[in-house]
């Protein structure tokens, strides 16, 4: 009995008697208390599917601290009301706009990861080769190096007017933008994890005479490989940041868009809409990409 | 056959000089051990010869050709057991092998691999990674590695150091079975070792380095007879002659860095 008395639970018992408990007008919060129901059921999902005792207590405070959120949100729009109905409308209002926008949202997210995969995968498939090609090349790192101290640490959104000029799309402008702020990061970090393959494993593919394509795919690729996720992280990071600024270019679609917009006419249950789903959808492709990075690395030391 | 010849080689890592003057002529089918104290050099005469450095001055031949760079012919037991951690034991080996036997197939490959895998006794680790191995695991990994290869000249550097006793031994046995095989000497050794022991088993010749900077300081030929057992070894008087000689020599140095007041190199060691 005693392993459920969990803060968790606990302030999910008192959110649901929040929830169900009528307001002076007799209204029931009912989607409110369907919502941290299942909450708590894809907690108790990911439970099953986790065996990680340390895992499931941090699963279960980030809930906690949720329901903490979604308490006090309510109970300061909805009940006691000391937030202006304007910038803080109440979660029922937010929620029920959520579903109702899915449909336009998904529209809207369609166009957006359209723009990052062109940004993002083109920008890994240009920095990865060009990187491990650069540091291999003692001449060419030498050229390079100047290049990407000056270039580096300009902030893409800089060249956005003369990307549009340059381009004969916008979207075409738009991919370019998430191209530049994606490549550099990953460029850098593939450069410097070639430079840092250890010496040992260096000295053993010259004993064994490893040359060319070998050489390549079987030492250089995967000794720099956790400089080159550690390297397209940052650079998937960058893309989300650019996001915001590439929807801007001539058009009038995508989630990024969809937030600056409706924020612009004070809209807020759908800025806020916008904003969950945004996290929603990141969450999901920073996961699927923490996948990738687990089986590219389960051979170091970190990786269980 | 692979003769060896180092003539007047001197190595300097920057100012600190690392060899000096060192001479040694290693026969086709010789074995011969570098023992001395840590930091004396024997690692790096080992990388020198294995083509992974280049000398200050002097020069390495093998067969009469100068050494410029490494090559399969020339296997090499790193101290650190370099095996490249992405790989299984079994991908490492098969990896070093299809660079070995370019004519072969795949499957023979493989089965060689196995074999030697075998051998040293990781026959239940095929498709572990090197993070999965423990510290003596990696060295048979990467011995079988060399051995799979079968190079004419191997240069180990205290390929037995990680390994409990029996295992030890048992791969001892198979350095010497593959040296030896059927009577006819095979294979050129360089091989650096702590172990007086170990070295009276293995070697021709012993050279004796000392420190600071490293040289040869005597070359003590080990006129044992062949095969060597173990338990033969350790009743022959002429054992305990060159034992008691050889670990006089290594006192002798020591005795000397210590009384000059100087330190001790650590580390430096590892090629």
């Amino acid at each position: 009995m005693r392993k459920y008395i969990t803060t968790s639970n606990v302030l999910l018992i008192l959110l649901l008697g929040l929830f169900l408990y009528p307001l002076p007008s007799g209204k029931i919060y009912w989607l409110l208390a369907l919502l941290a129901i299942v909450l708590k059921i894809s907690q108790l999902i990911i439970k099953s599917f986790s065996s990680n005792e340390e895992k499931r207590k941090s699963t279960a405070d980030v809930l906690a601290i949720l329901y903490l959120f979604f308490g006090l949100w309510h109970l300061f729009s909805a009940r006691y009301i000391i937030l202006s109905k304007l910038l803080f409308p109440e979660p029922e209002v937010v929620f029920k706009m959520f579903f109702a926008e899915l449909p336009d949202l998904l529209q809207h997210l369609l166009h957006t990861l359209i723009l990052l995969t062109n940004g993002y995968v083109l920008a890994l498939a240009v920095a990865i080769p060009l990187g491990l090609i650069i540091g291999t090349n003692k001449r060419l790192l030498n050229v390079a190096d100047p290049y990407m101290r000056v270039l580096g640490p300009i902030p893409p959104i800089v060249y956005i007017p003369y990307a549009i000029s340059l381009l004969p799309t916008f979207q075409l402008a738009s991919i370019a933008v998430i191209f530049l702020g994606a490549f550099w990061p990953v460029f850098g970090n593939t450069i410097h994890g070639v430079l840092n393959i250890p010496r040992n494993l260096i000295d053993a593919s010259k004993v064994l005479n490893l040359r060319g394509t070998t050489l390549f795919f079987k030492v250089i690729l995967p000794g720099a490989m956790p400089s080159i996720c550690l390297g397209a992280n940052l650079s998937l990071l960058f893309s989300f940041l650019m996001l915001v600024a590439a929807e801007l270019i001539g058009s009038s679609v995508g989630v990024g868009w969809y937030i600056r917009h409706f924020g612009a006419f004070g809209d807020y249950p759908r800025v806020i809409s916008g904003l969950i789903f945004f996290g929603l959808i990141v969450t999901i492709i920073t996961w699927g990409t923490g996948r990738i990075e687990r089986h590219l690395l389960k051979w170091t030391d970190t990786v269980k | 056959m692979y003769e060896i010849d180092i003539k007047d080689v001197y190595f300097s890592y920057g100012t600190q000089k690392v060899l000096e003057d060192v001479n040694l002529t290693v026969q086709s089918g010789e074995s011969i051990c570098l023992i001395g104290p840590s930091g004396c050099g024997k690692s790096t005469l080992l990388r020198l010869i294995a083509g992974l450095s280049s000398p200050s001055s002097g020069v390495l031949t093998i067969n009469g050709q100068k050494i410029t760079g490494a090559g399969l012919d020339r296997g090499v037991v790193f101290q650190d057991y370099s095996l490249f951690p992405w790989l299984t034991a079994l991908q490492n080996i098969t990896l070093a092998l299809k660079q070995a036997y370019k004519d072969k197939t795949k499957s023979e490959i493989k089965e060689i691999a196995a074999n030697y895998l075998d051998l040293v006794g990781l026959s239940g680790s095929f498709h572990k990674l090197p993070k999965e191995l423990s510290g003596g695991m990696r060295q048979r990994a990467a011995i079988a590695q060399v051995f799979a290869i079968n190079p004419p000249v191997l240069l180990m550097d205290e390929p037995f150091g990680a390994l409990d006793a029996i295992t030890r031994a048992h791969l001892q046995d198979l350095l010497l079975n593959l040296w030896d095989q059927a009577g006819q000497r095979q294979k050129t050794i360089l091989f650096v070792t702590h172990d007086v022991d170990e070295a009276l088993l293995l070697a021709d010749k012993i050279a004796v380095f000392t420190l600071n900077p490293g040289k040869i300081k005597t070359v003590v030929p080990i006129d044992l007879p062949r095969p060597r057992v173990r338990k033969q070894l350790h009743g022959q008087k002429k054992f305990h002659e060159l034992r008691d000689t050889v670990l006089n020599l290594l006192n002798e140095s020591i005795i000397y860095e210590l009384e000059a007041g100087e330190n001790i190199y650590p580390g430096g060691d590892g090629i």
